[in-house]
């Protein structure tokens, strides 16, 4: 049964008088604990297909199916509740709330679902030590290294057992070791809890991590591959 | 409060002092914006209360009753007849604060062997005027009237200076009598008195009320009973007008009027009626020129973390919830800066103006309006809520430009940013 159904979605931006079609009659099905990963080059519209698998944004054509719900036919808020109770979002950077510590980072998503604080506390603390920063909670962003603020942001994206995360160019900024043992963690949990993980990238090591690789090029799917 | 909401708190916080150079700096606009509406109010109100206590001091009273004809045309005919039974009358009124003397006042010339001024001749119960007015107060040089004084008199020092005379000269008063027929009598010249206005000093010159009735020969009679209450502001308004109405009550059959000093002074009672929408009027205009700064602030402090925004509406945050979390910033930077504010005009009205700002500078301008030569601020609970709601309502409203500015950054907007 597939979790995400995109159906010949597409997405024009306008900049000025210039328009650039993102997206072009997309169509795409994710099952329920996939690995996937959106492949291309800058430009090919991976990250705009992330965005509306998220509810980030709506397409200008075609529709989008979040575990058979239509994400066209919901108002801002119910897409704010979607994203709050069933998609975690791991980004390139930017991730924290850098007034927050690591720990209140990841409790703040908790707090949004008005999780109660004892449950809350055990699962902080156990999340922070399945990404080995059971020693950095009291640690602001900016006290963290970019691999260990990745860390955080998975362990965020995956508290409130989200049925996906959606991670754009969650290795970009990090070094080849720390982007390993990052791809690692989210494979682990990808097995362990069956989350749907969906990347966006242009980094083999997260194509070589995937189960299976949608290429897109000039905003259109070229090639989808299971291993 | 909701734990989702302390810890909006404490981000709001945390955000504040992110940039603690500007966040200092619009805390100085507030903190002098409020203190300038304070600091101000108190001055004008206690500008007001010296105006309103001069004025009450100038033998006006807390209550003053006459004879209505009186305040018309101030002539002997229309005097208080049997003046001691009327004053007995009111006594039994009075509450254990208050207390009544009797004057006899009427438009007279007082002649010196070179010069003749026109004066108000004040018949006063010497003993019984201190604490009712400026007279009762000690003198200037000389000495006091004696009850049995029959021919002592005290002059304005400006009025003896103006005149060339020293204490202890004769001088001449000259008035009406009970009939209309003019009447003369020495009298010497036992004390000078000063007072707050100079223009007081050269118009009044008081005598013994006995020999006054005597000169014109109307025994037991008075212009005037004036009636003091011990209040701690001018402002106490209500038990005059109680009393008021008890007097006139009990002197109905009398043709006499019980006026309290807002009738008496209507020009001073409908200034300190405006002063409260002048006051408004000045909290409102500061806080448009603070307004600005803190929307500013806010706005910039907005744009700057747009990214933020944008990843708390990836994070599933609501845009009420935006809204929620920039406006308690602005309520926190707002208290804080009340909360400073506040202190330091009570430091600044108690301790550093506490012993009065001296305008004797501006000399006669000020008494032009009959505005006392040391001001002492007045503080006012009523200013001080006022001054913070002002600040609280219209910064709420400022501070949602920029909150309903961030609650529109969307996600995708944000990260196009990066």
């Amino acid at each position: 049964m597939p979790i995400i159904r995109v159906e010949s979605v597409s997405k024009v931006y306008h900049q000025g008088r210039v328009s650039f079609r993102a997206l072009d009659s997309v169509t795409l099905s994710i099952d329920k604990g996939e690995f996937i990963a959106l492949a291309g080059p800058s430009g090919s519209g991976k990250t705009t297909l992330l965005n509306l698998i998220g509810s980030l944004d709506v397409p200008d054509e075609g529709e989008v199916f979040f575990d058979h719900k239509n994400l066209s036919e919901m108002n801002d808020s119910q897409r704010a509740d979607l994203r709050l109770h069933h998609i975690g979002f791991v980004f390139q950077a930017y991730n924290l709330i850098p007034v927050l510590t690591a720990a209140e980072n990841i409790d703040y998503i908790l707090l949004l679902q008005k999780v109660e604080k004892s449950v809350r506390s055990r699962k902080v603390n156990d999340i922070l030590k399945e990404v080995g920063l059971a020693e950095k909670a009291s640690n602001r962003p900016d006290e963290l290294s970019g691999g260990q603020q990745q860390r955080v942001a998975v362990a965020r994206a995956i508290i409130t057992d989200p049925q996906v995360v959606l991670a754009d160019e969650p290795t970009a900024n990090l070094d080849s070791k720390t982007g390993r043992k990052l791809l690692e963690m989210m494979k682990q949990m990808n097995r362990s809890k069956q989350v749907t993980f969906i990347f966006a990238t242009h980094d083999p090591m997260v194509m070589e991590f995937a189960d299976r690789l949608v290429s897109l090029q000039d905003g259109r799917i070229v090639s989808d591959t299971r291993k | 409060m909701k734990v989702a909401e302390w810890m909006s708190v404490q981000m709001g916080w945390r955000n504040l002092w992110r940039n603690p150079r500007r966040t200092l700096i619009i805390l100085t606009a507030i903190v002098i914006g409020i203190i300038s509406m304070i600091v101000m109010s108190a001055f004008g109100r206690g500008m007001m209360e010296g105006m309103v206590r001069n004025s009450i001091d100038n033998l006006v009273g807390h209550i003053k009753i006459q004879n209505p004809d009186y305040r018309i045309d101030p002539a002997v005919e229309n005097i208080i007849d049997e003046a001691s039974e009327v004053a007995d009358q009111i006594s039994e009124l009075l509450p254990e604060d208050g207390r009544l003397v009797k004057r006899l006042r009427l438009d007279g010339v007082l002649s010196t062997s070179r010069d003749h001024t026109g004066v108000m001749i004040v018949g006063i119960q010497p003993g019984l005027e201190t604490g009712m007015s400026f007279i009762g107060r000690s003198l200037y040089a000389g000495s006091p009237l004696d009850p049995g004084d029959t021919n002592g008199l005290l002059i304005g020092q400006s009025l003896l200076e103006r005149l060339g005379l020293e204490i202890g000269k004769k001088i001449v008063l000259m008035s009406q009598d009970i009939d209309g027929e003019g009447k003369a009598k020495a009298f010497r010249i036992r004390g000078s008195y000063r007072t707050e206005l100079r223009d007081t000093e050269k118009r009044y010159v008081f005598v013994n009320l006995k020999h006054f009735q005597e000169m014109i020969g109307a025994s037991d009679t008075a212009t005037e009973i004036a009636v003091n209450l011990n209040l701690a502001t001018t402002y106490q308004t209500g038990r005059i007008e109680q009393l008021v109405h008890m007097i006139n009550e009990q002197l109905d059959s009398k043709n006499l009027t019980a006026n309290g000093w807002r009738e008496l002074l209507p020009a001073i009672a409908a200034y300190i009626d405006m002063f409260d929408v002048y006051m408004l009027i000045w909290f409102v205009v500061v806080f448009i020129a603070m307004g600005f700064g803190l929307a500013n602030t806010v706005l910039m402090a907005v744009y700057e973390r747009m990214r933020e925004f944008g990843l708390q509406r990836a994070l599933g945050v609501r845009a009420t919830g935006i809204v929620k979390s920039v406006m308690i910033e602005v309520v926190l930077l707002l208290i804080i800066g009340m909360a400073l504010a506040d202190f330091a005009s009570f430091f600044l009205v108690k301790v550093v103006f506490g012993a009065g700002i001296d305008l004797g500078s501006f000399g006669a301008g000020i008494e032009m309006w009959g505005i006392s030569r040391v001001v002492y601020p007045v503080l006012s609970l009523k200013d001080i809520v006022m001054a913070n709601g002002v600040v609280i309502l219209l910064g709420l409203l400022v501070g949602l430009y920029p909150a309903l500015h961030a609650a529109r950054f969307t996600p995708v907007e944000t990260m196009r940013h990066l």
